[in-house]
């Protein structure tokens, strides 16, 4: 009895430290973001007031309009096909890199990674003229060396998949300054145990790195599917409004962008968002049960 | 592994006892310099910060007479320049109370495509805050722009005197949004023939003035209006 | 004896060999941009692009010229000012958030996370313009406090060092209880130095986003004396026209801080290993 006392004691007090803990957080957030959603979520149910007229409250009729158009679910398959590329890539290379430049050994380590991170800094204009070059259909460095004539970016069957390489190019830095800072925190001493065992590199590899990284890999896998699913700048970056491949290229958010800044239909923008949002809840809700089975935590 | 982080707390708590037991405050300041200094400076950051932030909030001026953007053009037309300096002095506005804000820094053109432009990006958001109380640019480019709503609709109760003085010089634009209408409805003001261009010289094409959607200030752009003119 | 050695050298000529190839692959857009900085106008946008190099001579004044036709130090200062402030922000405040939901029980742990994660799927264009409205009332446009103000908290961080305390052994905690601290001591003493290479990697992304970010010192500082180096260039694209060996050459100036910034951090991640993991 008094056992049971004292727990609930302990309990109530680490929950106050909790919540101690999380208010700065969640108080920001509430007000810098949620208030702003919310805000969005009323918009989505109106009809935007134009040239100075109030907004009008419609109900559903935006979410009717949206799921009865077809360049939405266009939208929302191809910003899948775009992740199906971009995460798992971006991913097993970037944990190929980390693991070589966790080699302390290796001579020039700290340069190579200063190298993986340029990518990050450059300027986007820059990215965006440099991948315009290698697609470029009569001057382009990829027909030119495959001797072909390929429409990279605007033949509608491969244009997403060359968006794709763009997305996977542009992610790994991220990904592997995330995977170096998770391989720091695996301690060395299992290292040292196993190779006294005998355990050579690529066993070394997937019986203590991968166990080990899971908890990183999961959350680099989780925030990159919801990066990867809220894509944007790419589309734009690399494609001309004129594109004939646009249309199945464009990503969900392109799209709600396309209408609230571009037109101005706020109302049908916001209610995009949602079913994004909506759509992105779900693969999350998915995937977080799929934590349980395949992360290790000590 | 038990044995190790009972030997880290203990260093921990040595630690303490360390700092406690060196002998001359001088001494004892040094040694927690060396081992917390990031924390020092990142809380003496912090306050500075915070206080800045407290100051600017009670100091500065929240409101504007009167916002404009003067866009797509290379000539002074921003805070200070003869155009806001001569407009301050014929509107009377007092400065201490609210601002008068020119901003010619911005570049779009809606004919051309605006995804991606910041400068856009920049106009939407003043416009949908209601902050944005006039644009001036190009005439084609202002009706292109109109067609978004995001430009009072000069029919409006809202511009009766403007209507007044300046309709024979409306311009029109037919909505994207067909709801609203399917006509054509007045969104700028031709000014090309204006003080604007003649005696100051900030556009050499026909160029033209809206009036953000939301804006509470239409009265300024009238007298705006009326200071051209004059 | 003879032959591990001669595997292990194999396996290092390989490894580097990848590396290279993986280096060179990163590395052109930003050769591009130099090389673009050294070109004139004329050839930078000249139609054939097996045009890698300059022809005309290479024109280093380039940079010169730009290094006094933008105001380089002012920006610079803005922009350090505001990755200092929401580096400090956001690891503070991330560091709390992420112990508590990776470490303690408390009631509503679970739905206060899922807020996390639904900020993080919203696409940041739709918290813009009630920011401003915030910042606006605030009195902050055009401060380093307007800046600063989206960056105060981050979901991203949050979660990423929830990943972390999630990481650290469970009987470390037990010991630190068991010697008496409370657990205010134990996050403070024993904890938050365990993730100091989460840290740093939250540091490294808040303030590579915090550069990046074009749209938000566009909108909140409208004048160009207190704006970042982001928006000031973009600013000064538009004044200029597009001179692209202009552009580039103000690009480079721009990212070298922030090279140097990475550069400092990535020090602190091989540092990093003396004070955390299994070395103590």
């Amino acid at each position: 009895m008094k056992e049971k006392k004292k727990m609930t004691l302990r309990a109530k007090k680490e929950a106050l430290w909790g919540y101690a803990f999380v208010a700065p957080t969640m108080l920001g957030l509430i007000i810098l973001n949620f208030y702003p959603a919310i805000n969005t979520v009323y918009q989505s149910f109106c009809k935007t007031g134009d040239f100075g007229k109030g907004n009008t409250f419609v109900g559903l009729a935006n979410y009717q309009k949206a799921f009865a158009d077809p360049e939405i679910w266009q939208s929302l398959l191809n910003t899948v096909k775009y992740a199906v590329i971009e995460v798992p890539l971006g991913v097993v290379i970037a944990l190929l890199l980390a693991v070589f430049l966790n080699n302390n050994k290796l001579k020039g380590v700290s340069a190579f990674r200063t190298i993986f991170f340029l990518p990050m800094v450059c300027a986007p204009a820059a990215v965006a003229m440099v991948w315009k070059w290698l697609y470029n259909q009569q001057f382009g460095l990829f027909n030119n060396i495959l001797h072909k004539n390929i429409a990279w970016i605007s033949d509608p069957k491969i244009a997403w998949i060359s968006v794709g390489i763009i997305g996977v190019w542009s992610i790994i830095g991220y990904n592997m300054v995330l995977f170096i800072s998770g391989l720091k925190e695996i301690p060395g001493d299992y290292y040292e145990a196993a190779s006294i065992d005998g355990a050579t590199g690529i066993n070394q590899f997937f019986n203590i790195t991968v166990p080990l990284l899971s908890p990183t890999t999961f959350f680099i896998v989780q925030t990159r599917v919801i990066g990867a699913l809220t894509i944007f700048d790419l589309m734009f970056m690399v494609m001309d409004k004129t594109n004939a491949a646009l249309p199945k290229v464009q990503s969900t958010v392109y799209v709600f962008y396309k209408y609230t800044f571009d037109q101005g239909n706020k109302g049908y923008g916001a209610a995009i968002v949602m079913i994004l949002v909506a759509f992105i809840m779900l693969v999350t809700v998915v995937m977080q049960r799929a934590e349980k089975r395949f992360v290790f935590y000590n | 592994m038990d044995h190790k982080n009972g030997r880290f707390t203990k260093w921990r708590k040595a630690e303490k006892d360390k700092i406690l037991r060196i002998p001359g405050t001088g001494k004892k300041i040094e040694y927690i310099w060396e081992y917390y200094k990031l924390w020092i400076i990142g809380a003496v950051f912090l306050i500075w910060f915070v206080t800045f932030a407290v100051r600017q909030y009670t100091t500065s001026l929240r409101d504007y007479w009167c916002y404009m953007i003067f866009a797509n053009t290379y000539a002074d037309a921003g805070d200070h320049s003869d155009l806001w300096e001569d407009y301050v002095e014929y509107a009377g506005f007092d400065l201490t109370e609210k601002a008068v804000r020119f901003d010619a820094n911005s570049y779009f053109d809606y004919l051309k495509g605006v995804t991606g432009n910041s400068y856009f990006e920049a106009f939407v958001a003043y416009a949908d805050s209601g902050t944005l109380d006039a644009i001036v640019m190009g005439r084609d480019s202002l009706t292109a722009l109109g067609k978004t709503g995001r430009l009072l609709d000069l029919e409006s109760d809202a511009c009766s005197s403007i209507r007044a003085k300046y309709g024979d010089r409306f311009l029109y634009a037919v909505p994207l949004d067909k709801e609203y209408s399917t006509g054509e409805v007045p969104v700028g003001i031709d000014i090309s023939d204006s003080r604007l261009v003649t005696e100051y010289g900030i556009y050499s094409e026909p160029c033209a003035i809206g009036i953000g959607a939301l804006s509470d200030n239409v009265e300024s752009v009238e007298r705006f209006l009326d200071f051209l003119f004059k | 004896m003879e032959s591990a050695q001669t595997k292990d050298r194999i396996r290092r000529i390989i490894i580097y060999v990848i590396l290279i190839i993986m280096a060179f692959i990163m590395l052109v857009p930003f050769a591009w941009m130099i090389l673009t900085a050294l070109k004139t106008n004329q050839e930078a946008i000249s139609v054939d692009p097996f045009y890698i190099f300059p022809h005309n001579g290479w024109h280093w004044e380039t940079f010169g010229e730009v290094w006094k036709s933008y105001n380089f130090v002012l920006l610079y200062k803005n922009t350090l000012l505001m990755i200092l402030f929401r580096v400090i922000c956001a690891c503070l405040t991330a560091t709390m958030a992420g112990y508590a939901f990776g470490r303690l029980e408390f009631p509503g742990r679970n739905f206060l996370f899922s807020l996390v994660l639904i900020q993080m799927m919203i696409p940041s264009t739709i918290f813009i313009i009630p920011q401003y409205l915030m910042v606006s009332s605030l009195g902050w446009l055009n401060t380093t406090a307007g800046l600063v103000f989206p960056g105060i908290v981050t979901a991203f961080g949050t979660y990423l060092l929830k990943t972390g305390y999630q990481g650290l052994p469970k009987d470390l905690e037990e010991a630190a209880g068991i010697d008496g601290c409370n657990i205010g001591q134990k996050f403070l003493l024993i904890m938050m130095p365990l993730t100091r290479s989460s840290m740093v990697s939250l540091g490294i992304f808040t303030a590579l986003f915090a550069f990046k970010d074009l749209m938000w010192p566009m909108i909140v500082c409208s004048s160009v004396q207190t704006t970042t180096l982001a928006a000031g260039l973009a600013k000064a694209q538009g004044q200029y026209g597009s001179n692209y060996p202009q552009m580039m050459a103000a690009a480079v100036l721009a990212v070298v801080p922030m090279i140097v910034i990475y550069v400092i951090f990535q020090k602190q991640f091989v540092e990093g290993i003396a004070t955390s993991g299994g070395k103590l």
